[in-house]
């Protein structure tokens, strides 16, 4: 059965890898390595990804 | 010289049919008809060359243009795709210049070197061809462009890796992948139209063995294309929804 984790309004959920609002974790995922970061904190992190090398 | 009765109406048909043919409007005198009679044949067969040449010319020139045409599209395609055979395309279709009149693929696009950056930035729409992510590939923003609404077949290799490989694809709206999704970074969060036929095939391209991965889709996408009554964007709620993802309990998915 899978574990379903909802981030708070304005929080995206991570472990550092995964990012979402909503995430339906795989069957014997450890809902304990997610946390929450703010939609801006967010946003700087894929900004650097756009940023062309 | 022996001279005959005769009704004059034979006179006025045979000058009739001697003008009508060349377009004449001049009176013909019974002594000019025989000089007449000689000349229509050489004035028709000049007619009849004349709009001969002119039909076969425009003939010939449209077939020639479109064969010359054909030609110079086979040249440049062989070139550019190698045959086919071209496995790096790192920035091929790069930048604006590349629309969907310029994109006119001969062959499916295979790549096993290089994809990164492929589609970046451009204005193509459509794919058109088959793309293939096959071993080996880098796929970091090959589709990194806000205009793509389709790819209209994505065949992918289990090993190939995604990196930002979708991203700023704000448009896309269909995307058939085929193959196995078997490693980390398959991320469609910026295609918030992403179809639901679209986002079936990629679930149902995860594979089934391995674990610890996630899949990232948009959640106004889900919500669209699941959605239980229309207008509700629920479908992230709904059983639909509930019942594609329990086909691949293996993987994280995430809804942005």
């Amino acid at each position: 059965m899978r574990e379903i984790i909802e981030a708070r309004e304005g929080y995206i959920l991570t472990d550092g890898a995964t990012y979402g609002t909503t995430i339906y974790l795989a069957e014997g995922a450890d809902a304990s390595a997610f946390y929450e970061i703010t939609r801006e904190e967010y946003d700087a992190i894929f900004a650097a990804e756009e940023a062309h090398e | 010289m022996a001279i005959v009765t005769t009704d004059d109406k034979h006179y006025r048909d045979i000058a009739e049919a001697l003008r009508i043919p060349v377009g004449a409007t001049d009176k013909i005198k019974p002594e000019e008809m025989a000089e007449r009679i000689g000349k229509v044949g050489e004035q028709l067969y000049h007619m009849g060359e004349s709009t001969g040449y002119g039909i076969g010319y425009n003939d010939g020139k449209d077939e020639g243009v479109e064969e010359g045409a054909k030609a110079e599209y086979d040249r440049f395609w062989d070139a550019f795709q190698e045959n086919g055979n071209r496995t790096n395309y790192r920035y091929a279709f790069y930048g604006s210049s590349w629309n969907d009149s310029a994109f006119t693929p001969k062959y499916p696009i295979k790549c096993s070197g290089v994809a990164q950056d492929a589609f970046y930035t451009s204005c193509i729409t459509d794919t058109k061809v088959d793309i293939y992510f096959l071993a080996g590939v880098t796929t970091s923003r090959t589709f990194a462009t806000g205009t793509l609404k389709t790819i209209r077949r994505l065949v992918v290799d289990e090993s190939v890796v995604f990196t930002n490989t979708f991203l700023n694809a704000t448009a896309l709206e269909t995307l058939y992948v085929d193959g196995i999704i078997g490693q980390n970074g398959f991320n469609v969060q910026y295609a918030t139209r992403l179809s639901r036929d679209s986002i079936v095939s990629i679930i149902n391209a995860l594979s089934s063995t391995t674990s610890g991965l996630t899949v990232t889709f948009s959640k106004t996408a889900v919500n669209k294309a699941f959605e239980q009554l229309a207008g509700a964007n629920d479908g992230a709620n709904g059983a639909e929804w509930q019942d594609l993802i329990a086909t691949r309990p293996n993987w994280t998915i995430s809804l942005v």
